[in-house]
């Protein structure tokens, strides 16, 4: 993740903290160190945030052996308002492209999308108010959310601007900007700075949607180069347990 | 003021006790950023002891994104400034920083990574 903007202006808070754990990815969520632990925690599961403290902004290797001189510390972004850019990939891993659905059905409505055989079932992996952007054919550029899921297709309320044609390419994804409180998850990649497309909406760690970024000016870069922008929900500077 | 009864550690209070002492006083600040660029950690320098700093001799850049400064505790000095200048290694300025600002990229260049 990379800090892209703070909600409220101003300027981005940087503290440095102790570390309890190895950091040495960049951008990762930072966790509160609990009771007995020696420090901050660095992100571990790609399902959950608890008491974030912000992103690492450098890295460092924890030490226990006296005398090494290495006291292991990070500098940390703790803005609670702080928006993060946290790329959009398919796997666990990150850097990989996100997954997309080349429509097999023309819809004249312009409001569903049918999946070739191959693509992702959006409805077993719910895609449900999650988005839909189109990235080749006729309405690349346009962008809606999804409001309702089938085991072949996608549906949207207000329709794209023109037909969806055989062989559109769309990139969808389990999320919307400013969701609801049930969809305020993302599920991260195993290192914690992307975030993935191929999880059912509502599942994953505590993060709050505040836009979606495609680059529509490719398919290949819309793949690779988009981006959601986010909000760490369970922030330990704003009002949390 | 603070009641003087026993009372339970909050998280907030465990964080404050993980929050890194800056320089030690033994320490001259010159020898203490060195160290830090040599580690390639962020470096946060108010704007009394920024001058003392040249980035690009240890391939360091200023976050000079959307937003000029950073709040911070000073590397050199040991002041909360909240016009600190924060420096960050080149290799690792696209790992935390969105590019969109990237500094080198010209006033009207395109989003382009």
């Amino acid at each position: 993740m990379r800090l892209a903007y703070l909600l409220s202006g101003g300027a981005p808070h940087v503290k440095r903290y102790k570390i309890g754990a190895d950091c040495a990815t960049l951008g990762m969520p930072i966790e509160a160190g609990i009771a007995g632990e020696a420090g901050v925690q660095k992100f571990a599961d790609p399902t959950v945030i608890t008491d974030a403290v912000g992103i690492n902004v450098d890295g460092d290797t924890f030490s226990t052996t006296q005398g090494a001189g290495n006291e292991g510390v990070i500098g940390v972004i703790i803005n609670p308002d702080a928006v993060y850019q946290a790329r959009i990939c398919t796997t666990a891993t990150s850097g990989t492209q996100s997954q997309i659905i080349t429509n097999s059905a023309a819809s004249t409505g312009g409001t569903v999308v049918t999946i070739t055989t191959g693509d992702q079932d959006p409805s077993g992996t719910s895609m449900n108010e999650g988005f839909a952007a189109c990235i080749a054919g006729g309405n690349v550029g346009q962008i809606r959310k999804v409001t309702s899921v089938a085991a072949t297709s996608v549906t949207v309320t207000v329709p794209f601007e023109r037909t969806i044609a055989v062989g559109d390419v769309f990139m969808v994804g389990p999320w919307s900007p400013a969701p609801d409180v049930t969809g305020d998850q993302a599920q991260l990649t195993t290192d914690g700075i992307e975030v993935r497309n191929d999880i059912a909406q509502g599942t994953g760690a505590e993060i709050r949607g505040v836009e979606i970024g495609i680059d529509f000016s490719s398919q290949a870069n819309a793949r690779q180069r988009s981006y959601y922008y986010v909000l760490l929900d369970d922030h330990l500077f704003r009002d949390n347990t | 003021m603070e009641v003087l009864v026993k009372r339970q550690w909050r998280r907030k209070d465990i964080l404050a006790s993980f929050e890194a002492p800056l320089r030690p006083g033994h320490r001259l600040a010159g020898g203490w950023i060195a160290d830090h660029a040599a580690k390639r950690h962020a470096i946060s320098l108010c704007s009394f002891c920024t001058h003392k700093f040249n980035p690009k001799s240890v391939g360091y850049q200023r976050a000079s994104y959307l937003y000029p400064w950073s709040i911070a505790r000073c590397d050199d000095c040991k002041q909360v400034d909240p016009r600190c200048r924060l420096y960050v290694a080149e290799e690792t300025w696209d790992k935390v920083f969105s590019p969109r600002h990237h500094g080198r990229r010209g006033r009207w260049a395109l989003d382009t990574a």
